[in-house]
């Protein structure tokens, strides 16, 4: 009975070692490096991200002030620029794309490849 | 480096400071993953992408656990995510589970010689063939040696569930090593 009850104990100890024990398997040893150059990578764009939205955000909002500017004077008359952007809207709104897309490539895009190339 | 000194690190774009976080966590986040996942390529992507979830929301972190508890709870959140994309089953019922019920025995005589390590691994099969609660829970308890508390923080689950997957991992465990080492005990008492 006694050798029976030691025996529980001994298989109990073995469970108990084994949970203890690291896996067999291991992470790859560059882990760490691989995860810091994604890392390193979101953390680029999300700066370069952030810095272009804050570039188109004052030059969206200098040109709303441009724009109130050149309204409220001549409000009652039909200011002719305006005229202008409201009949070649198509033309418009593709040159602001173009403009913006430009922007962007030169901003975010050619920099964020330039510095993943050094890095 | 404490917690908070760490977090204020991190988030001011230290290099070292992450390469530290990963250092420190990685063992506790690869062991719980691995555990959950049990495909090694699968569980290293996804240790990857938890570091880079802990990255990016380590500023809503608000110091209510400690950070470990935090970056186990996001571990075991999106483990448990990629089991369910993948249809696995995660919800076995504790009463339903047989442990290695269509097991080939390990060990076929008393006579064949087993050490120490074969019947570590042997346990380890074991491990593999339990749900995922238990392996959790086992993983977390024994391996990480977290508390209840640490463990109820990071999975969920109420104390009282955390204990009985223990004790019933534990019992599923002897069970099943029993069943893949017919006539064990006689072995127990010559294993080196």
């Amino acid at each position: 009975m006694n050798s029976e009850t030691d025996r529980f104990s001994e298989l109990e100890a073995l469970i108990t070692e084994a949970l203890k024990e690291n896996p067999e398997r291991e992470l790859s040893i560059s882990f760490t490096d691989t995860l810091l150059r994604k890392v390193e990578k979101r953390l680029t764009w999300r700066e370069l991200i952030h810095e272009f939205a804050m570039k188109t955000g004052i030059v969206a909002v200098s040109l709303i002030i441009l724009a109130v500017c050149l309204i409220f004077p001549n409000r009652d008359s039909t200011n002719p620029i305006i005229q202008m952007i409201v009949d070649n809207w198509q033309i418009v709104s593709g040159a602001v794309f173009l403009i913006l897309f430009t922007f962007f490539s030169d901003q975010v895009l050619l920099k964020f490849y330039t510095r993943e190339r050094i890095s | 480096m404490d917690d908070a000194t760490l977090i204020a690190q991190v988030q001011a774009g230290n290099e070292h400071a992450n390469r530290f976080l990963i250092e420190k966590y990685k063992n506790l986040v690869w062991h719980l993953v691995l555990r959950m996942v049990d495909q090694q390529e699968d569980a290293e992507d996804l240790c990857q992408e938890i570091f880079l979830r802990v990255f990016r929301d380590i500023g809503r972190f608000r110091g209510e656990s400690k950070l470990s508890t935090w970056i186990g709870a996001i571990a075991y959140n999106m483990s448990i995510s990629y089991l369910r994309k993948k249809g696995k089953n995660i919800m076995v019922s504790v009463d339903d589970y047989l442990p290695v019920a269509s097991g080939k025995p390990a060990v076929e005589s008393a006579d064949e010689a087993v050490d120490k390590s074969s019947m570590k691994k042997i346990v380890h099969r074991v491990i593999d063939t339990l749900p995922v609660q238990y392996r959790t829970v086992i993983t977390l308890f024994y391996l990480e040696e977290l508390s209840y508390k640490e463990i109820e923080g990071i999975t969920g689950m109420p104390e009282g569930t955390i204990k009985s997957y223990l004790n019933r991992g534990r019992e599923a465990i002897r069970e099943g090593v029993l069943r893949l080492v017919p006539d064990m005990h006689p072995q127990l008492s010559t294993m080196k």
